[in-house]
């Protein structure tokens, strides 16, 4: 009589992989208790790849629904979940997509899912109140470089080399992308989001860079630096105000103490 | 809110995400609400809404990742999590399935059968132990679907539920469709069944829809699945009438999880559920009055 973990790795190994191999020594019910496991197997199998279609909307249409289901089936027996939060799963599916040599556009597939990925995150954030550009008031001048800018949490910085976000846009107008939104084009992009809403902005490629180094939690001058790196004439006093303007900083903390 | 008081709260359904915008807005007539945990941990924005919402229904957490089932030991870094919202949230009740689901760091996204034995009986006393230590409240286990059954069992469910609440002081969450399912699937008397539970150990009912399909190599017979996708049917009703008179009114929920309808339509299931307990309710009365 096998050992109760035994049993479960053999259960597993038929929801999971399809391999039923050793279990019909232990089950019963029915004539065929082994074929009753698949109904296991089949819920498995179908819940996780209905979760990634939910997750990956635009990408399934961009890759036709039989090509994404069939991926999606393959991916859940390779990487069963990790977490019971089902909305956690799937970060590396465009991954796994874009690896499936028949495929092609690796670079796009793996952009519009990095995006997707994102819009179901930020979409789902809570907003803090935003801080107004007076909360930089009390802080000697010497001290700005010094500062971390905490940023709201549903916003995700994302450089892509196609235009994934109007791949998005014709998707939520339920349109499929045309065919010049498939050629590379590098954009540099915000999505903000909260309470089941986001917006997508396009950034220049230095106010990006300061926003992300900032989201990151790097110092106030170290961003500013990064702006520069990103276009020499870059100004980060003029960039820093738009952040506040923008209503993305919710709080500011010196080295020593919060604000 | 007491367990006292539990008992006259009519039929509460699930709160699904798609339904939680529309419930926040128009904050509809329902008795109370449950939860899967599991679909907030992850929605920050979800949880927002659910602990406003929290503050004007009783809300049940219904855990379906913790899996006091597995071999291997149950999800510690879950429960944590579970019990983070369950602080925020204060639940009337909280509960599980007698079921695995987790297996060596992966999730099968199911609630999978186990033997009736000892050695499953240890185990699962060890984890339900653990749960409710770390909870801090009784946990109450709920009866599963099966579609198959084990050699290996020495003992029927509900002899195994009943040693689980001697040994552990855990409740019971009487899911009376998973009774009508696995009687079907597994050929034994639903109404034995219910005979035989701990009748003070029932502490809430579930009632969800199941959709029957030919059986694998059988097409003869049918299989049930357990597929909380349609209406509840009337001969689960028939046993829940069997088991209010048995076990007495005791917080009932529509789950209903996939093919989600509008929220009405949930709300329509409860006041099925609600007219038969009214019945029930009658219907002791007048024997009562009889002698």
């Amino acid at each position: 009589m096998p050992r109760l973990a035994d049993t479960q790795a053999l259960i597993r190994a038929a929801v999971v992989d399809g391999d039923f191999a050793g279990t019909a020594a232990f089950l019963t019910g029915g004539r065929a208790p082994v074929a009753r496991l698949r109904i296991h197997e089949r819920h498995y199998a179908a819940s996780l790849s209905k979760a990634l279609l939910a997750r990956y909307p635009a990408l399934a249409r961009l890759i036709g629904q039989t090509s994404f289901v069939n991926a999606a089936q393959d991916y859940v027996r390779r990487h069963p979940p990790a977490s019971p939060c089902i909305a956690e799963y799937g970060l590396d599916f465009p991954r796994f997509l874009a690896s499936r040599r028949w495929l092609g556009r690796t670079a796009l597939v793996l952009a519009l899912g990095e995006l997707e990925w994102h819009l179901g995150r930020v979409a789902i954030a809570i907003s803090h109140a935003a801080l107004g550009r007076e909360a930089l008031a009390t802080i000697p001048s010497g001290e700005l470089p010094e500062i971390r800018l905490e940023l709201q949490p549903g916003l995700a910085y994302l450089g892509a080399a196609f235009p994934v976000d109007d791949i998005i846009r014709l998707h939520l107008a339920g349109k499929p992308p045309c065919g010049c939104l498939l050629e590379p084009t590098p954009i540099w992009l915000e999505v903000h989001g909260a309470r089941g809403e986001f917006r997508m902005v396009r950034l220049p490629a230095a106010t990006w860079t300061f926003r992300r180094e900032l989201q990151l939690g790097s110092r106030l001058g170290r961003a500013a630096e990064a702006g520069m790196d990103a276009k020499a004439d870059f100004d980060p006093g003029q960039a820093l105000l738009g952040v506040f303007a923008d209503g993305l900083a919710v709080a500011v903390h010196c080295s020593e103490r919060g604000i | 809110m007491s367990l006292h008081s539990t008992s006259s709260l009519n039929a509460g359904v699930g709160l699904r995400l798609p339904h939680i915008l529309e419930v926040a807005t128009t904050r509809p007539a329902v008795s109370w609400l449950e939860i899967h945990p599991e679909n907030f941990l992850a929605n920050p924005h979800a949880t927002e809404l659910l602990v406003d919402l929290a503050r004007e229904y009783p809300v049940s957490v219904h855990t379906v990742g913790i899996s006091i089932g597995s071999a291997r030991g149950i999800d510690r870094a879950h429960l944590a999590r579970v019990r983070s919202l369950i602080d925020r949230l204060d639940p009337f009740l909280v509960s599980g399935h007698l079921a695995w689901s987790t297996h060596e760091g992966e999730y099968l996204n199911d609630l999978l059968p186990l033997p009736y034995d000892e050695e499953t009986l240890d185990l699962l006393a060890r984890h339900i132990d653990e749960v409710q230590g770390e909870l801090a409240r009784p946990y109450l286990v709920e009866n599963p679907s099966c579609y198959v059954g084990f050699g290996a069992s020495r003992m029927k469910e509900t002899e195994f539920l009943a040693e689980l609440v001697a040994r552990t002081g855990c409740r019971l969450l009487c899911d009376v469709s998973n009774v009508h399912v696995s009687s079907i699937n597994l050929d034994y008397d639903p109404y034995a069944y219910l005979d035989e539970l701990p009748v003070d150990a029932v502490g809430e009912f579930h009632l969800g829809g199941f959709l029957v399909e030919a059986d694998a190599d059988d097409a003869s017979a049918e299989v049930l699945i357990d597929t909380h996708s349609v209406p509840i049917s009337d001969i689960a009703l028939d046993l829940y009438d069997y088991a209010l008179a048995r076990f007495g009114p005791q917080p009932t929920l529509i789950e209903w999880d996939s093919d989600l309808p509008d929220f009405a339509a949930l709300l329509a299931e409860a006041t099925r559920a609600d007219a038969v307990k009214r019945r029930v309710l009658y219907r002791e009365k007048r024997y009562a009055a009889a002698g």
